[in-house]
C-alpha cells in the first residue's frame, strides 16, 4: 500500500480558472509549481474557487511538471481513499495500478512536451487504483495550465465504473442481439434508412437474397422488388404504409441476386427516434416459397379433383375430402342460392345422422343469418366461441346445439356472381384463424368455379341429352306417316269436331279425346299441337299401351344411370322430351294404378324426377291424351282414379265412328286409293259405284283405320284401272262388333277368363288350375286379370 | 308440302297444283290465284290438281271459291277428281 507524503498546498499555490473545454468537467485549475508563498496563499484563500474546486463532482488532481501531486479536492480524495495530506507531494503515478507506472512515466513526459487539453489514453481503458489496491475504470481529461508563477497539469478524473458496466451490459446485450440475428437463418433481417436503403444486413439476409452484406449496404432495398411490383410504386407504398401504421404484414414475390423470385412473407416496422420522428424501418423477410408451392398444390389438387367431379353428388363428396384436407372441421356444408325461393338451401357435404334433419329442408334465409350475410356482403366471416342460442332461430343453431364452438362461412363466388356459401364448422373454441381463412377462402374460390361448371355442365347435359332425345324422336315420327294431319271428311260430324279443335287449341288446356279405336284420334291430337302456340315445338306421343308395364314410368319420367337393373345410361322420359310441346299419351286407360298419382302430380306441379334422381325437372307440357276405354267404367271399378280423370278431362272431345259420317266414305275411298296406288306404282282411276256402296253400306268397326287397309288390299287386288274391292270380307255378319266393337277382344279375353276360373272355383295355380287351363304361367295369368281388372268378387 | 306452277302467258293462265292443299298452303293457292285475277277479271284460269294427294276443309272452300268465280278445275287422279265432281254437285244444287 503506497503511503502518500504529504506536499501540501502551502508552498504559494493558487487557484485560477481554467479554459472551459468540452466535455463539462470542472474547469478549475490550482496554480502551483515554484509559485510563490504569496501566489499559494492566494489560491488557498480565494473562497469562490474554492467553492468550485471542492463542488466539482469530479475528482480534480493538479500535480506539477514532474508529475507530483500539487493539490486534490474531496471527490479525489473519496474516489482514491488517500487523504488529501497523504496525496500532496506524491507521485501521481501512486493513482494508478503498479503495471502502468513505469511507462506513464513517458506518456507524462510527451505531454509535458507537446501539453493540450485532451482524454487522456483515448482509445485505451484506464484504470485508476485506490488506496485498499482496488481498481477501478476511468476517464481522465488533462489541461495543461500556464501560469506567471509556472506551469502544471490539473486532471479531472471521473470514475466510469456504472457507465463501462452500462456498457458492457449493452455490448453484451448487443452482441446477443446480434448473434441471434445472425443465427437466425430464415429470415433476412435488415435495417433501411428513411429513404429505403440497406443499413445493416444479416446472414440470414445473405442466405436467402444472395447478397453480402458489402454489396448491399447503402443499396435501395427497392431492388428485391419484382418488375411488377415496382412498376405500380409498391416499394414506396409500402414505406410509406409503415411509416403512417408502424407497421405492415404482407405476402409477395421477392427477387434474389440471381434473378431468382422467391415467395416472401415481409414485415416492416418503422423505427422512431427519441423525439418521435421517423428514423427508418426494420424490415424482416421469410422465405415461404415451399409452403406457398404446398398451398398451390393443395389448392390445384382440390382443384382438379373438383374439376373432374362435375356430377354433383361427387361434387359434394370431392368437396368434403377437399376441405378436410385444408382444414380438419366436424361438419361443412354448402348452401347455394335458389333465385325463386330467395333464399339458400344448405346441402351438407357429408351424412351426419346427428344432425337429424334432411339436408335439403335446410334453408337459410339470405337476409337475416350469417350466412345471408356473408352472401350478402360477399366478405367471409369467422365465429369463434359460439354457445347455445348465439344464432337464434337460424338454422346453424342446429349445429351449435350438436356442440359447435367455431364456424367458418366463406363466399362462393364465380365470374363475380355470387353461387351461395361454403360453411366449415367446429366442435373446437377457437378453431379458425386467418390463415385457415386465406386458406379456405381459396378453396371456395375453386369450389364456387367448380360447382358453377358443374351447373352449367348440367345444364348443358340436360339441354343435349333433351336435344338428343328429341333428334331421335323426331326421326322416328319423320318415318311415319302421320307429318301432316291429314283429317278426311267433310260431313257435319266431323267438321264439329275439327271446330273443338281449333277452339281448344289455341288454349293450353288438358285434352281427353275419346273415341272407338282407329277412329283418328292421334290425328285430332296432332291438329291440336299444330293449331297451337306449341306448332314450333315437339310433339310427343306415347302409347301407354304398347309399352310393358313396368317401362311406362322409366318411359314417360326417364330414368338415371343406374336407376334400375339395365339402366346402363341416363335416359331423357317422355315428359321432358315433350318441354314446351306437347304430350299426347294415347291409351291413357291402360296406365297402371300405381303410375297414375305420379302422372297426376307432373301434371298437377308441373315437375317431377327422374328414376333415380332426387332433382326436380320442371316442365311445360301441354298434355293430350286419349282413349278408347270407357273411364267412367274404370273409375267404377276402381281401375282409373278419379283425380286424375277430372284432370284429363278438362276438355273432352269425341271423335265419332266411321259409321256415325258414313258421307265421308266415299272421299276416304277416294284418297285411300290414290294414296296407296301412288305408292305402289299403280294407276288406278276408277271406282265401281257398287264397290262405293259396298264399302260405304259397311259398318267398319275398325273405322278409319280397318277402311284404310281395307284399301290398301283392295289396291294390291287390283290389275287395272278400276279399284277391285275384296267385297266379300265385307259380307261376314258380326253382331258383338256392331255393339261394341272397339271392347270385343278385351271383354272376351275378361269374360273367357272369368268362365274358367269360375270352374276352377277360383283356383289359379297348379295342374287343374285356371292358368294350366287356359295355357299360361300363374304370374301371366295373374297380370291379366288385375289388367282386366278381375278380382275374387266377380268369380 | 305443296307447289304451285303457274303459266300466265297462255290462254288460259294455268296453276299446276302438286301435294298438300292444306293448312298454309291453301292461302298461298289463294294469292296465286288472285294475282292473276287482279290483273284482268276476264281472265280464263285453270286449276291442274292432278297432282293434288290431300285437300282439307280450307282446300275445300278455295276450290269451290275459284269455282264459282270461273276458274277450271281440272284432275286425272281419283281424290282431287272426286272432290272436284263434289264441289260441282254442291254449286249445282245452290
Amino acid at each position: 500500500m503506497p503511503v502518500a507524503k504529504p506536499l501540501g498546498p502551502t508552498n504559494g499555490d493558487s487557484w485560477g480558472q481554467l479554459p472551459i473545454c468540452p466535455g463539462a468537467l470542472p474547469v478549475l485549475f490550482y496554480k502551483r509549481a515554484r509559485m510563490s508563498t504569496e501566489a499559494a496563499a492566494r489560491l488557498t484563500n480565494s473562497a469562490v474557487y474554492q467553492d468550485f474546486f471542492e463542488s466539482s463532482p469530479d475528482a480534480v488532481i493538479v500535480t506539477g511538471s514532474v508529475g507530483e501531486i500539487l493539490e486534490v479536492n474531496p471527490q479525489a480524495v473519496q474516489l482514491f481513499g488517500y487523504s488529501r495530506e497523504e496525496l500532496l507531494g506524491q507521485p501521481v503515478e501512486l493513482l494508478m495500478p503498479g503495471r502502468f507506472r513505469e511507462a506513464h512515466g513517458g506518456h507524462r513526459r510527451a505531454y509535458e512536451a507537446a501539453p493540450r487539453t485532451r482524454a487522456m489514453g483515448v482509445g485505451l481503458q484506464l484504470v485508476g487504483r485506490r488506496r485498499d489496491g482496488g481498481e477501478f475504470p476511468v476517464d481522465i481529461m488533462l489541461s495543461p495550465v500556464n501560469t506567471a508563477d509556472g506551469s502544471f497539469v490539473l486532471a479531472v478524473v471521473r470514475d466510469v465504473t456504472d457507465r463501462k458496466r452500462a456498457e458492457e451490459a449493452l455490448r453484451q446485450s448487443e452482441q446477443l442481439f446480434r448473434s441471434l440475428v445472425e443465427g437466425v437463418k430464415d429470415y433476412a433481417i435488415c435495417k433501411l434508412d428513411t429513404e429505403g436503403r440497406v443499413m445493416s444486413w444479416s446472414a440470414g439476409a445473405a442466405r436467402i437474397t444472395g447478397y453480402r452484406a458489402e454489396e448491399i449496404v447503402g443499396q435501395h432495398f427497392s431492388r428485391f422488388y419484382v418488375p411488377e411490383d415496382l412498376a405500380v410504386g409498391a416499394p414506396a407504398r409500402q414505406l410509406s404504409g409503415a411509416s403512417r401504421d408502424g407497421r405492415i404484414e404482407l405476402e409477395n414475390w421477392r427477387v434474389r441476386k440471381d434473378g431468382s423470385r422467391f415467395w416472401a412473407n415481409v414485415i416492416i416496422t418503422a423505427l422512431s427516434d427519441k423525439s418521435g420522428r421517423l428514423a427508418g424501418f426494420a424490415a424482416i423477410w421469410r422465405d415461404i416459397t415451399e409452403r406457398k408451392r404446398a398451398q398451390e398444390a393443395l389448392v390445384l389438387e382440390v382443384t382438379s379433383v373438383l374439376l373432374s367431379s362435375l356430377d354433383i353428388r361427387k361434387l359434394l363428396s370431392a368437396i368434403s375430402s377437399s376441405i378436410r384436407q385444408v382444414k380438419p372441421h366436424d361438419f361443412a356444408a354448402l348452401a347455394l342460392y335458389d333465385p325463386p325461393a330467395e333464399a339458400m338451401r344448405l346441402q351438407l357435404l357429408e351424412e351426419h345422422d346427428e344432425t337429424g334433419l334432411p339436408a335439403q329442408e335446410w334453408v337459410l334465409p339470405v337476409t337475416d343469418s350469417p350466412a345471408g350475410r356473408v352472401f350478402s356482403s360477399r366478405e367471409p366471416l369467422m365465429l369463434n366461441g359460439l354457445k347455445a342460442g348465439d344464432l337464434g332461430q337460424d338454422p346453424l343453431n342446429r349445429w351449435v346445439e350438436l356442440g359447435v364452438r367455431s364456424l367458418c362461412i366463406l363466399p362462393l363466388i364465380s365470374e363475380m356472381r355470387p353461387l351461395g356459401v361454403l360453411i366449415v364448422a367446429s366442435r373446437a373454441e377457437s378453431a379458425f384463424d386467418a390463415s385457415d381463412l386465406h386458406l379456405l377462402a381459396q378453396v371456395a374460390n375453386q369450389v364456387a368455379l367448380t360447382i358453377d361448371n358443374a351447373q352449367a355442365f348440367r345444364q348443358l347435359a340436360d339441354l343435349n341429352s333433351r336435344l338428343a332425345g328429341e333428334k331421335r324422336y323426331l326421326e322416328e315420327e319423320l318415318k311415319t306417316e302421320y307429318n301432316f294431319d291429314e283429317i278426311v271428311g267433310e260431313s257435319q260430324t266431323l267438321k264439329r269436331v275439327l271446330k273443338q279443335v281449333e277452339t281448344v287449341a289455341a288454349t293450353n288446356a288438358t285434352v281427353l279425346i275419346q273415341g272407338e279405336t282407329g277412329t283418328g284420334k292421334e290425328l285430332v291430337a296432332r291438329a291440336i299441337h299444330n293449331l297451337s302456340s306449341r306448332r314450333d315445338r315437339t310433339f310427343v306421343k306415347l302409347n301407354c299401351a304398347a309399352i310393358p308395364t313396368g317401362l311406362l314410368e322409366s318411359e314417360l319420367f326417364g330414368h338415371e344411370k343406374g336407376a334400375f337393373t339395365g339402366a346402363i345410361s341416363q335416359k331423357t322420359g317422355r315428359l321432358e322430351l315433350a318441354h314446351e310441346g306437347t304430350l299426347f299419351l294415347d291409351e291413357v286407360g291402360d296406365i297402371p294404378l300405381e303410375l297414375q298419382p305420379k302422372l297426376l302430380r307432373a301434371l298437377q306441379e308441373k315437375e317431377f324426377e327422374r328414376l333415380g334422381s332426387t332433382r326436380t325437372i320442371p316442365v311445360d307440357v301441354r298434355l293430350v291424351a286419349a282413349t278408347n276405354r270407357d273411364l267412367d267404367k274404370m273409375i267404377a271399378s276402381r281401375e282409373f282414379r278419379t283425380d286424375l280423370y277430372y284432370r284429363l278431362k278438362v276438355f273432352p272431345i269425341r271423335v265419332p265412328p266411321l259409321r256415325e259420317r258414313v258421307e265421308d266414305i266415299p272421299l276416304l275411298v277416294h284418297y285411300f286409293t290414290q294414296k296407296y296406288a301412288q305408292r305402289m306404282n299403280k294407276r288406278i282411276t276408277a271406282i265401281a259405284p257398287e264397290v262405293m256402296a259396298a264399302l260405304t253400306r259397311w259398318t267398319w268397326p275398325g273405322n278409319v283405320r280397318e277402311l284404310e287397309n281395307f284399301i290398301e288390299r283392295a289396291v294390291i287386288l287390283s290389275r287395272g284401272p278400276a279399284l277391285q274391292a275384296p267385297l266379300s270380307e265385307l259380307r261376314m255378319p258380326e253382331p258383338e262388333t256392331e255393339v261394341a266393337p272397339v271392347a270385343s277382344l278385351e271383354s272376351a279375353e275378361r269374360d273367357h277368363i272369368l268362365r274358367v276360373l269360375r270352374d276352377t272355383k277360383g283356383l289359379i295355380a297348379g295342374p287343374n288350375g285356371a292358368a294350366a287351363k287356359l295355357g299360361l304361367k300363374r304370374t301371366t295369368l295373374n297380370f291379366k286379370m288385375r289388367k282386366l281388372g278381375i278380382t275374387r268378387k266377380d268369380i | 308440302m305443296m307447289r304451285v306452277t303457274t303459266h300466265k302467258h297462255g290462254a288460259p293462265a294455268t296453276l299446276k297444283v302438286e301435294g298438300k292443299l292444306a293448312g298454309p298452303w291453301v292461302n298461298e293457292l289463294e294469292k296465286t290465284w288472285r294475282n292473276i285475277t287482279a290483273e284482268d277479271q276476264e281472265r280464263e284460269v285453270v286449276a291442274d290438281l292432278s297432282e293434288v294427294t290431300f285437300i282439307d276443309a280450307q282446300g275445300w272452300d278455295l276450290l269451290e271459291r275459284m269455282m264459282e268465280s270461273g276458274a277450271e278445275l281440272q284432275a286425272h287422279e281419283l281424290l282431287p277428281r272426286y272432290v272436284i265432281g263434289e264441289i260441282k254437285s254442291r254449286l249445282a244444287l245452290r
